[in-house]
C-alpha cells in the first residue's frame, strides 16, 4: 500500500564508509534523536508484550464464556478496551495479535532483504546481462499493483501464516534489490574491491565479505520501513478476510470483525487499528532516525 | 525523444505479456472454478457440465492460453464469466470512475505535499518542521482501509449527526437525485463525493511528496547558486520559491510512476468502502468469483497504466529539465 | 506524439478518458426527482434473464418488479392466479393456464402463450444449462399451445405441488428468438430487459446502480401503478457504510442489515427494523464418509454439543429460528419436530459409546488406538459464518472436540466442500422454491451420494431414508405428503447426518417515512411495487 514512498526519498547511493567508527558516529546520532528513541521505545515495548502475552494479557484472548453476557461491553475497569462479538477481551486479544502481526513482518521482512540484497548485489556487480535479467524482473514485479498480486494468490490458495509470510516476503525485494544494486555499482569501482579482486578473490567471498557489509546501512532502512509496510499489508489481507485463521487472533481481522458494527461497538475495530498506526509509525520513526544517522551527508 | 518513447512502448510489451502470462498460470493453479459460482441447491452435475463447456473451461490449458492470447492481441477481451457481458465494457464502465478518482488524488497529493514539504524545508528543525513530520508519518502509517471507516464514521455518520454544516456522502459517485440538478448542483454534487474517498488516498500519500519535497528542498538550498542569489540580496522568498523550488521540483514529478500502483492498491479497499464503482472493485469481485477474463484484463489494465505513469513521469523529467535528454 | 502501443490497450484507455469527459451529460432524465426511492443492496445484480438467472435478488426483481410470473404466492403461501388468470387440471397429469389479455411487453406487444412455450422450450434446452429448469421444470414434461391465450403443461408423473412449478416469467420470444440456447447467458437483452412487470428497467450502471421507472398501464387487478415513481437501487457493499447512507438519509431502505446493526436500527426514531422469517437454513455438515463421522453416534454426540440457542441469541441478536432439517418452519408442510436439544452430558455419553474418551487428559478425546478426536471445520470467510464457527468450535472444545477452523475465500471453500474433501462444513442452503421435497431430496438422497460434485455432500443415504424421501416426494395430496415428511425429519434427527442449526431471519431496515414497505418469506421486493417515499 504504502511501500515506496520511503524508497523514493531514500538517499542517492552515499560515499563509502570507513571502518567501524563509522557505526559508533551512526549510533550517537541516533541516541540523539528523541523521536527514534520514542519508537524504539515502542517496538522494544510492543515486542516484549508480545513476547510475554500470556503474562501480559488479563485474559485469555481465545475462550467464550457466556457469550449472551459478555459480548460486545464498552470499556470499563474490567476490559479496558472492552470485549468483543464473543464476549473476548479486546485488550488481551490486541497483546496476543502483536505476535502474529510482529512475526510476520519481521520474518518476510527476512526473506525480502535477503533475496533484496543478493539479487541487487548479483546485479550490481556483474553487470551486464545479469543485471539485465534482474532489473527486468523486478520491473515486472513493481509493474504490478503489489496489494492486487497478494489477493490473487492468497485467495486462490489457502491462506496460512506461512503462506503470507512467504507471499509478503516474496514480492517485498524489490525495493531493497534495487537500492542495493546502486549502491554496488558504485561500490564496485572502489579502491579496496579493486584490490580484493586484484589478489584474486572469489566474486563469492568479494560479494559476501566485502560489498554485502558495506551496503548494510541502506539495506537495515530498508528493512526497518519495510516492517511497517508489511504489517500495514497483513492487516490489509485480513480485513479483506484473506487473512489468518481464527480464532487466532490479528491485527487487521479484528478490526475486520468489528467494522460492520463500527456505529453501535466501535472499540471493537477501533482499538485494533489505532494500534495498527502506532506499531507502524514507531517502525516508522526509527528507520527515518537510522536513515539520518546512518547518512554521511548530514553530519556537519 | 519519440525514438526514446517508441523504445520504451516496444520495451513494455513483453513486460506486459509476461504480468499476463503469470497471471493466467496461478489463476489455472488456483482451486476453485468459475462455473462453481452458480452455488444453488438445484445445480446438478450435467448442468455445471454444461456450464463449463459453454465457458470453455473444459479444454486443457495450453488450448486455453493459446486461444485466449490470440483474441487479447487482436483486442478481444472475451466475455465476464460472472457478469456475462463484454469484458471490454466491464472495463469501461469501471475506468473513468477509478481514473477520476486517481487523477484527483495525486493532483491532491502533490499540491499538499509540495506546500508541506517546502514549509518545512524552509523552516528546517523549527517546530512546523518536527510536527508536520510527525503527523506526516502518522498518516503514513495507517492502514487506508482504517482511516477510510474513520473517514466515514466522523464526517458523514456523526456529522450528520451532531448537525454539523457540512457532512459528506458516503457513497457511490452521485447522488441519486444527480439528473435533476442545475449544471452547478451537478458539479458540486460530483465534487461533494469525491471528497471522502479522495481525501483517503491523498492522506496516506501525501506524506511521502512531502518529504520528498523537503529532501529535494534542502539539497538545492545548499547548492551555490542560490548562495550566490542570496549574496545578491535577493530576498528569501524570491529565493526560496524561484530559485530553490523549481529545482526542487523536477525529481518529484517522477514520483507519479512510483506511486500509481500504490494508489492503484489503495483503490481496492477505497472502492468498497465507499462504494465507488471502480477498478480495484471490479479486479475484488472477479478474484472472489474466478472471473478469469476479467482478472486478466483488469490487471492488464493496471500493469499498462503503471507503465504509461512511469513514462509520462519520464516524459515531464525531460520536459520540464532541459539538461536531460533522452535519443 | 508518434506513440506505438498494443492497440487493445490503448483503445480501452482512449474511450475511458472520453467516457470520463462526458460523464455527466444529461441522458434525457425526467423533470423533477418526485416520487423516488432509493434502495441499498450489496452486491450488483446480474442478467435480468428468467431462464438463465441463478441469483437470488435478481430473481426476485425478475418475478416482482420487471416481469410477471404464471402463477403467483399470496401470504399464506398459496398458489394465486397472475399471469395466468385460471387454470384447469387436466386430470393428474396436465394442466391447462389461460393467460390474461391485458399483460404487454413493455415494447407493447401482447405476452402471449408462445412467450410462455418459448420461455419453457429454452429452458429445456441443455445447452441453455438453465437453472429454471432444474428448479421448476424438472416434473413438466411437455408444453402444447393450445391458442393466444391458453396453453397446456403435461407433467411427467403426479406430484403434490404440482402449480408450484409455474412461479417463473416468461421471456420475450420476439426479442430472444435469434438467441441461441448456449449464448442466451450472454444476450444483450440481459443487462436492457424488454419486461412485462410493474417497472421498467430505466438504467443500469454496473457496481453503481439499477434504476427502475414505473409502468403507468400496469393491470390494476396485479397492483396497477407502482406507488413509487422511480425506484434507484444503489450497490452498496459494506454494511457498515450502508446503515450510514439508511441513518444519513442517503437510502430510503436497506435491503442486508447484519444482525449485529439491528440494536443501532432500533435505537433511532428515524428508522424501523425489518425482520421476517428468511429462506436460508444453515447447517454442520458432517462428511460421513470420513472417520470419526462414520458412526452416527458421534455426529449425534456433536449435534447434542452444540448450542443452537447461544449462537441465535448472542450472533444472530435473537433473529432466527433453530433448525431441523431443510424443511422451513414456515411452511405448510413443516413437521413439528424439535431440534436435538443441547445437552453436554449426552454428548459425553454417546463419545464414551462410541469408544471416544480422554484417555491423556489434554481436554481432546481419543480413540482406543490413540487417535485424536480433531477435525477440521470448514466455511467461506463470509462475517457470518466467521462468527458461527468460532463459537461452534468452543462448544465442541467442551465435550472434548477439537475442531481446527478453517475459514477460506468462498470459492475455494465452495470447491473443496463439492468435491467432499472437507471433514466437516458450516454452509448455507437458500431455497430457491417453496416445493418442500426439492432440498432434502438433492441433499440426503443416496442416488446423489454416488454423483461427483452433486449437493449431497455429506453423502448419507441409507434405504430408510432413500424410501421416505421417494414416497414424500411422490405423494399427490400435501396432507399425504406431510406423513412422509415428518418421518424423514425424524430420521434425519436420529441420524445427523448434518447438524441443522438455524433459519436465519430475513432483515432490513428503513426510514420512518416510507411507506408500504412489508416483508415476508416470499422476498425482501415482493412488495416494491407498494413501496412509497414520505
Amino acid at each position: 500500500m504504502t511501500e515506496g514512498t520511503l524508497r523514493a526519498a531514500a538517499p542517492p547511493a552515499a560515499p563509502p564508509r570507513e571502518g567501524d567508527s563509522q557505526w559508533a558516529i551512526a549510533a550517537r546520532r541516533f541516541r540523539r534523536d528523541r523521536l527514534a528513541l520514542g519508537g524504539l521505545a515502542l517496538v522494544v515495548i510492543l515486542s516484549g508484550l508480545a513476547i510475554f502475552a500470556p503474562l501480559a494479557a488479563p485474559y485469555d484472548p481465545i475462550a467464550q464464556h457466556d457469550i449472551v453476557a459478555t459480548s460486545l461491553l464498552p470499556p470499563s475497569p474490567a476490559h479496558a478496551l472492552g470485549t468483543d462479538l464473543f464476549g473476548r477481551d479486546v485488550l488481551s486479544r490486541i497483546i496476543y495479535g502483536a505476535r502474529i502481526s510482529l512475526t510476520i513482518g519481521f520474518l518476510a521482512v527476512i526473506i525480502s532483504v535477503t533475496l533484496g540484497t543478493l539479487l541487487g548485489a548479483v546485479a550490481g556487480y556483474f553487470g551486464g546481462w545479469a543485471d539485465t535479467l534482474v532489473m527486468r524482473f523486478t520491473d515486472t514485479v513493481l509493474a504490478f499493483p503489489r496489494l492486487i498480486l497478494l489477493i490473487l494468490i492468497v485467495a486462490l490458495f489457502h491462506p496460512s501464516v506461512l503462506l503470507i509470510i512467504l507471499v509478503l516476503g516474496f514480492t517485498q525485494w524489490p525495493g531493497t534489490a534495487r537500492i542495493v544494486r546502486g549502491e554496488v555499482l558504485s561500490l564496485r569501482e572502489r579502491e579496496f574491491i579493486q584490490a580484493a579482486r586484484a589478489l584474486g578473490f572469489g566474486r563469492a567471498r568479494i560479494i559476501l565479505r566485502h560489498i554485502v557489509p558495506n551496503v548494510l546501512g541502506p539495506v537495515i532502512v530498508a528493512a526497518t520501513l519495510g516492517i511497517g509496510n508489511t504489517i500495514v499489508l497483513e492487516a490489509g489481507l485480513s480485513f479483506l478476510g484473506l487473512g489468518v485463521q481464527p480464532p487466532m487472533p490479528s491485527w487487521g481481522s479484528m478490526v475486520a470483525d468489528g467494522r460492520g458494527n463500527l456505529i453501535g461497538a466501535w472499540w471493537v475495530a477501533t482499538f485494533p487499528g489505532l494500534t495498527i498506526v502506532l506499531t507502524v509509525l514507531a517502525f516508522n520513526l526509527v528507520g527515518d532516525g537510522l536513515r539520518d544517522a546512518l547518512d554521511p551527508r548530514l553530519r556537519q | 525523444m519519440t525514438g526514446f518513447i517508441t523504445r520504451r512502448v516496444l520495451g513494455a510489451i513483453p513486460l506486459l505479456l509476461a504480468v499476463a502470462t503469470l497471471i493466467f498460470i496461478v489463476l489455472d493453479l488456483a482451486p476453485g472454478d468459475p462455473a462453481a459460482q452458480y452455488f444453488n441447491p438445484n445445480v446438478p452435475p450435467e448442468v455445471y457440465e454444461q456450464l463449463r463447456r459453454n465457458l470453455g473451461l473444459d479444454q486443457p490449458l495450453g488450448t486455453r492460453y493459446g486461444k485466449w492470447l490470440g483474441s487479447f492481441l487482436t483486442g478481444d477481451f472475451g466475455y465476464s464469466f460472472a457478469q456475462n457481458r463484454p469484458v471490454a465494457n466491464v472495463v469501461l464502465d469501471a475506468l473513468p470512475n477509478t481514473l477520476l478518482l486517481a487523477v484527483v488524488a495525486i493532483g491532491a497529493m502533490f499540491v499538499v505535499g509540495v506546500l508541506v514539504g517546502v514549509l518545512q524545508a524552509v523552516r528546517q528543525h523549527g517546530w512546523a518542521d518536527r510536527i508536520l513530520s510527525v503527523i506526516g508519518l502518522f498518516f503514513y502509517s495507517m492502514p487506508s482501509f482504517w482511516l477510510a471507516l474513520m473517514l466515514m464514521l466522523v464526517f458523514s455518520l456523526k456529522a450528520h449527526q451532531w448537525g454539523w454544516p457540512i457532512a459528506f456522502p458516503a457513497t457511490g459517485i452521485t447522488s441519486f437525485d444527480y439528473e435533476f440538478l442545475s449544471p452547478w448542483g451537478k458539479f458540486t454534487d460530483r465534487l461533494s463525493h469525491l471528497v471522502l474517498p479522495a481525501t483517503t488516498l491523498t492522506l496516506v500519500l501525501a506524506a511521502g511528496v512531502a518529504r520528498y519535497t523537503r529532501g529535494q528542498m534542502l539539497e538545492v538550498i545548499r547548492q551555490d547558486y542560490i548562495r550566490t542569489a542570496r549574496a545578491k540580496g535577493l530576498p528569501e522568498r524570491t529565493v526560496v520559491l524561484k530559485h530553490a523550488l523549481r529545482n526542487s521540483l523536477i525529481p518529484v514529478v517522477t514520483l507519479v510512476g512510483l506511486y500509481l500502483p500504490l494508489l492503484f492498491s489503495g483503490t481496492v479497499f477505497v472502492e468498497t468502502i465507499f462504494s465507488w464503482p471502480g477498478m480495484g472493485r471490479v479486479i475484488f469481485d472477479a478474484i472472489s468469483q474466478r472471473d478469469a477474463p476479467v482478472i486478466m484484463a483488469t490487471s492488464f489494465v493496471f500493469a499498462t497504466l503503471v507503465v504509461m505513469g512511469n513514462l509520462l513521469a519520464d516524459v515531464l523529467y525531460a520536459v520540464v529539465d532541459p539538461r536531460i535528454r533522452y535519443d | 506524439m508518434e506513440q506505438r502501443s498494443p492497440p487493445s490497450a490503448a483503445s480501452v484507455l482512449l474511450c475511458a478518458a472520453l467516457a470520463a469527459l462526458s460523464a455527466g451529460c444529461g441522458d434525457g432524465a425526467p423533470e423533477s426527482a418526485g416520487g423516488t426511492l432509493v434502495v441499498g443492496v450489496r452486491s450488483d445484480f446480474s442478467g435480468f434473464n428468467a431462464i438463465t438467472n441463478s441469483s437470488q435478488y435478481t430473481d426476485e426483481l425478475i418475478k416482482y418488479a420487471l416481469f410477471t410470473p404464471i402463477v403467483q404466492y399470496d401470504e399464506s403461501l398459496g398458489v394465486r392466479p397472475w399471469l395466468a388468470e385460471s387454470w384447469e387440471l387436466d386430470g393428474d397429469s396436465a394442466v391447462v393456464f389461460t393467460l390474461r389479455s391485458d399483460v404487454r411487453w413493455h415494447d407493447g406487444e401482447p405476452v402471449d402463450a408462445r412467450d410462455v412455450a418459448f420461455t419453457f422450450e429454452r429452458a429445456k434446452d441443455p445447452e441453455a444449462a438453465s437453472l429454471l429448469a432444474e428448479a421448476y421444470l424438472s416434473q413438466v414434461a411437455r408444453a402444447d399451445v393450445i391458442d393466444a391465450r391458453t396453453i397446456r403443461f403435461a407433467y411427467e408423473r403426479p406430484h403434490a405441488q404440482a402449480l408450484e412449478n409455474f412461479w417463473w416469467a416468461p421471456m420475450p420470444e420476439h426479442r430472444l428468438a435469434d438467441v441461441s440456447p448456449a449464448e442466451l447467458r450472454n444476450a444483450d437483452f440481459n443487462r436492457a430487459p424488454v419486461g412485462s412487470g410493474p417497472f421498467r428497467l430505466a438504467e443500469w450502471r454496473a457496481n453503481e446502480r439499477v434504476v427502475l421507472e414505473a409502468v403507468e398501464d400496469f393491470p390494476e387487478e396485479l397492483g396497477g401503478r407502482p406507488s413509487a415513481e422511480r425506484v434507484v437501487i444503489r450497490v452498496i457493499p459494506e454494511a457498515a457504510t450502508r446503515l450510514t447512507e439508511l441513518v444519513t438519509g442517503g437510502i430510503h431502505v436497506d435491503i442486508d442489515v447484519a444482525p449485529d446493526q439491528t440494536d443501532q436500527i432500533e435505537a433511532n426514531p428515524e428508522l424501523e427494523l425489518l425482520s421476517f422469517p428468511g429462506r436460508t437454513v444453515y447447517f454442520v455438515a458432517w462428511n460421513n464418509l470420513r472417520e470419526p463421522f462414520t458412526d452416527a453416534r458421534v455426529r449425534r454426540a456433536l449435534g447434542y454439543a452444540i448450542n443452537r440457542e447461544e449462537i441465535i441469541a448472542a450472533l444472530l441478536e435473537g433473529h432466527g429460528a433453530p433448525a431441523v432439517s431443510p424443511i422451513p418452519p414456515w411452511s405448510p408442510l413443516a413437521p413439528a419436530v424439535e431440534p436435538l436439544p443441547h445437552d453436554t452430558a449426552a454428548a459425553d455419553r454417546l463419545l464414551e459409546e462410541a469408544g471416544w474418551l480422554d484417555r491423556d487428559g489434554d481436554g481432546v478425546r481419543e480413540s482406543e488406538n490413540g487417535a485424536p478426536l480433531r477435525f477440521t471445520l470448514l466455511t467461506s470467510d463470509r462475517a457470518l459464518n466467521r462468527a458461527v464457527v468460532e463459537v461452534v468450535q468452543s462448544h465442541l472444545r467442551r465435550v472434548g472436540a477439537d475442531a481446527r477452523l478453517q475459514v477460506t475465500e468462498f470459492q475455494t471453500m465452495l470447491a473443496q466442500f463439492r468435491s467432499r474433501e472437507y471433514d466437516a462444513a458450516f454452509a448455507n442452503w437458500v431455497l430457491d422454491n417453496f416445493q418442500v421435497g426439492t432440498a432434502p431430496f438433492a441433499l440426503f438422497h443416496s442416488s446423489q451420494a454416488e454423483i461427483a460434485g452433486s449437493a449431497n455432500r455429506t453423502s448419507y443415504g441409507t434405504p430408510a431414508a432413500d424410501s421416505l424421501l421417494e414416497a414424500g416426494r411422490a405423494a399427490v395430496t400435501p396432507d399425504d405428503a406431510a406423513v412422509f415428511w415428518a418421518d424423514f425429519v425424524r430420521l434425519l434427527k436420529e441420524d445427523q447426518p448434518a447438524t441443522f442449526m438455524f433459519w436465519l431471519d430475513e432483515l432490513a431496515g428503513k426510514r420512518a417515512g416510507v411507506t408500504g414497505v412489508d416483508m415476508d418469506p416470499r422476498g425482501e421486493f415482493r412488495g416494491l411495487a407498494d413501496w412509497a417515499p414520505r
